[in-house]
């Protein structure tokens, strides 16, 4: 029997072995409540959707803020500012 | 945006309650051994409990993992032998497959899509040991030892334990494929399925890791004589 043959049937040996037997169950549910590894069960999802759109309406309240005061601002305030910038 | 959300859930839901539905309804009780019928209950049990696991229902998840672990934990016993590694492998696999349940599509049984996952992971795990795997000792003696016997007069725990020595001997690539092929006993395209390579590369990679095991023995002889 050369190496190869004798590899094969000791791996069909092999497969008949008796695995351990294993529960991982509380384990896996205590990590997924736990939030390791970014697991998010279902039920958070809708506020982080929510989160997201408040953040994204935040973002663009203050950029309008920011256009509408630069465009906006008082022709007298400019004039001061050129004379402060003068001085 | 949150009605349109929930519409697409509530459709998702209804879709996949059908799908369990139709799997009950296709299977004629009577007429099929009692394996198949198990496994088709098993089957629509898994679409349930995904679907109320997707929506954050914890003991439908436990259903799950008591349900395949024990297959999960064969898969990976040929990844590690250490009982503590084994079972935090175990115990990755079904981390990782409640963070991308949403991505089982229902194509392919839930124990097939799990075998893929329980691959990487224990391929990961190997490519992350690759350093330490020539600490594993294999020495021909045992080898000839086994070889003296009938393959069905060597403990199956012995052949299981030396086969596992031998592959440590090799790149995670070859282990890999030799593991696959001979002891999990997956056809090329079982194979190609669990490692997400193409069947030609499945191919070659088996051819490639004969010739290393061949040369491994012609290395082990040469420094034993």
């Amino acid at each position: 029997m050369n190496v190869e043959e004798r590899f094969k049937a000791l791996a069909a040996r092999a497969r008949d072995e008796t695995v351990p037997a294993v529960d991982v169950t509380a384990g896996v549910l205590a990590i997924l409540s736990a939030g390791k590894g970014q697991a998010t069960f279902a039920s958070e999802r809708p506020w982080m959707w929510l989160a997201a759109v408040s953040s994204a309406a935040a973002a663009a309240c203050a950029l309008f803020v920011i256009v509408a005061n630069y465009m906006w601002s008082d022709p007298l305030t400019e004039i001061v500012q050129a004379i402060s910038w003068a001085m | 945006m949150v009605m349109a959300i929930s519409q697409a859930q509530m459709l998702s839901s209804r879709t996949e309650g059908l799908l369990v539905e139709l799997v009950w309804r296709a299977t004629d009780w009577r007429s099929v051994p009692q394996g198949k019928a198990n496994a088709t209950a098993d089957a629509a049990g898994d679409l349930e409990d995904i679907r109320q696991s997707r929506h954050g229902d914890g003991d439908a998840y436990r259903r799950l993992i008591e349900r395949h672990q024990k297959h999960v934990g064969r898969i990976l016993w040929r990844f590690s032998r250490d009982r503590r590694v084994h079972e935090e492998l175990v115990q990755d696999v079904f981390v990782q497959a409640y963070l991308n349940l949403d991505d089982y599509r229902g194509r392919a049984p839930f124990a097939h899509w799990l075998a893929r996952i329980a691959t990487h992971i224990g391929y990961g795990h190997w490519r992350r040991s690759e350093r330490r795997r020539r600490i594993e000792h294999f020495s021909l003696e045992q080898w000839d030892q086994a070889a003296g016997e009938t393959p069905l007069q060597t403990d199956a725990s012995e052949a299981g334990e030396l086969v596992h020595k031998l592959l440590a001997q090799l790149p995670p690539r070859d282990r890999l494929v030799l593991t696959l092929r001979y002891l999990e006993e997956c056809s090329i395209a079982e194979t190609a399925e669990r490692t997400g390579w193409t069947q030609t590369m499945v191919k070659v990679q088996t051819f490639r890791a004969k010739k290393k095991l061949e040369r491994l023995f012609q290395r082990i002889e040469k420094e034993t004589t």
